[in-house]
């Protein structure tokens, strides 16, 4: 349950990493 | 006081006058959203939340928000205290905290008192203490923040309408003051070794290696170490570490119950809690 929960967790904040920069990288789309 | 202590209370009071200025300069820039890359980062994040950052608050507005922001943090914080049994990242299977010690606990966080009325060590699990108790070490800080800043905008405006916005506050004062001082403290712990993981814990391992090759902790005679680690030893059954699998702390226990003048443990209680 561990692993999952770390790996639910890793890819939730991947994710919010890559639109941040995203964002950070191309602002006029957001 | 000797000499290096009053160098070292000037070297820490300089610094802390140094950093002030430039600190200060960086609070107000970042909770002001000046900087060009906060602005940027925050965008999504507004647009996720649906805040308007622009719109400033009332102070009943304001208030309001602080105060269900809070609430809900209680709400959260007992919950997954009650919950933890059942929760992940809890190797050592602790179960729920104690009804009154939940809400005292998470009454006690939100409100930034920190007042730690358990053995954190024996009752909350990972989880509870990243997701609970640090995140409201965090928010806790912030609302302080929010509060200070929503106070000094009341002040330096004579007579406004608004006094900011709250979520706004509140996300600036946890993004760009609390998460990179705390960050860069972080880094300081962990360069000084401090221990901090997800496994199961070890107690006594460290201790049975150490005593593997030595009869005693520090060189070759008794010392206060071996004195201070036998008594919060002694009571390891009681917390539940059996002994069994440990020899070479069970010799050297017998060691320091042979020293001349051993007394057990219990014999420095009063006499009224001796078991």
């Amino acid at each position: 349950m561990d692993a999952v929960f770390l790996a639910a967790a890793g890819l939730l904040a991947a994710a919010l990493f890559v639109y941040l920069v995203a964002a950070l990288l191309r602002p006029e789309d957001f | 006081m000797s000499a290096a202590a009053w160098v070292q209370l000037a070297a820490f009071l300089a610094l802390l006058l140094a950093l002030a200025w430039p600190l200060a300069r960086w609070i107000d820039a970042a909770m002001d959203g000046r900087l060009a890359f906060v602005q940027r980062l925050e965008a999504p994040l507004w647009r996720l939340a649906g805040v308007q950052p622009g719109a400033e608050q009332g102070w009943r507005a304001y208030t309001l928000g602080l105060l269900l922001f809070n609430a809900l943090g209680v709400l959260a914080l007992y919950a997954l205290q009650r919950a933890q049994g059942v929760l992940p990242l809890n190797p050592q299977a602790f179960g729920a905290v104690a009804h009154d010690s939940a809400f005292n606990t998470a009454v006690s966080f939100v409100t930034n008192t920190n007042w730690q009325g358990y053995g954190g060590e024996s009752t909350m699990s990972y989880l509870t203490q990243m997701l609970g108790l640090a995140v409201q070490n965090f928010l806790s800080a912030a609302t302080g923040i929010a509060v200070v800043l929503a106070l000094v905008r009341g002040f330096a405006r004579h007579s406004a309408a608004s006094i900011g916005n709250v979520w706004v506050d509140l996300v600036r004062a946890t993004l760009w003051v609390l998460l990179p001082l705390s960050f860069v403290f972080a880094l300081a712990l962990a360069g000084q070794g401090v221990v901090q993981n997800l496994a199961p814990y070890t107690a006594l391992k460290t201790l049975e290696g150490a005593l593997a090759n030595a009869d005693w902790l520090v060189g070759r005679a008794p010392t206060i170490a071996d004195i201070d680690v036998y008594g919060a030893v002694a009571y390891a059954p009681q917390a539940g570490f059996g002994l069994d699998g440990y020899p070479a702390i069970a010799a050297w226990m017998k060691r320091i119950e042979a020293l001349p003048g051993f007394g057990p443990v219990t014999s420095l209680l009063p006499q009224a809690s001796r078991p």
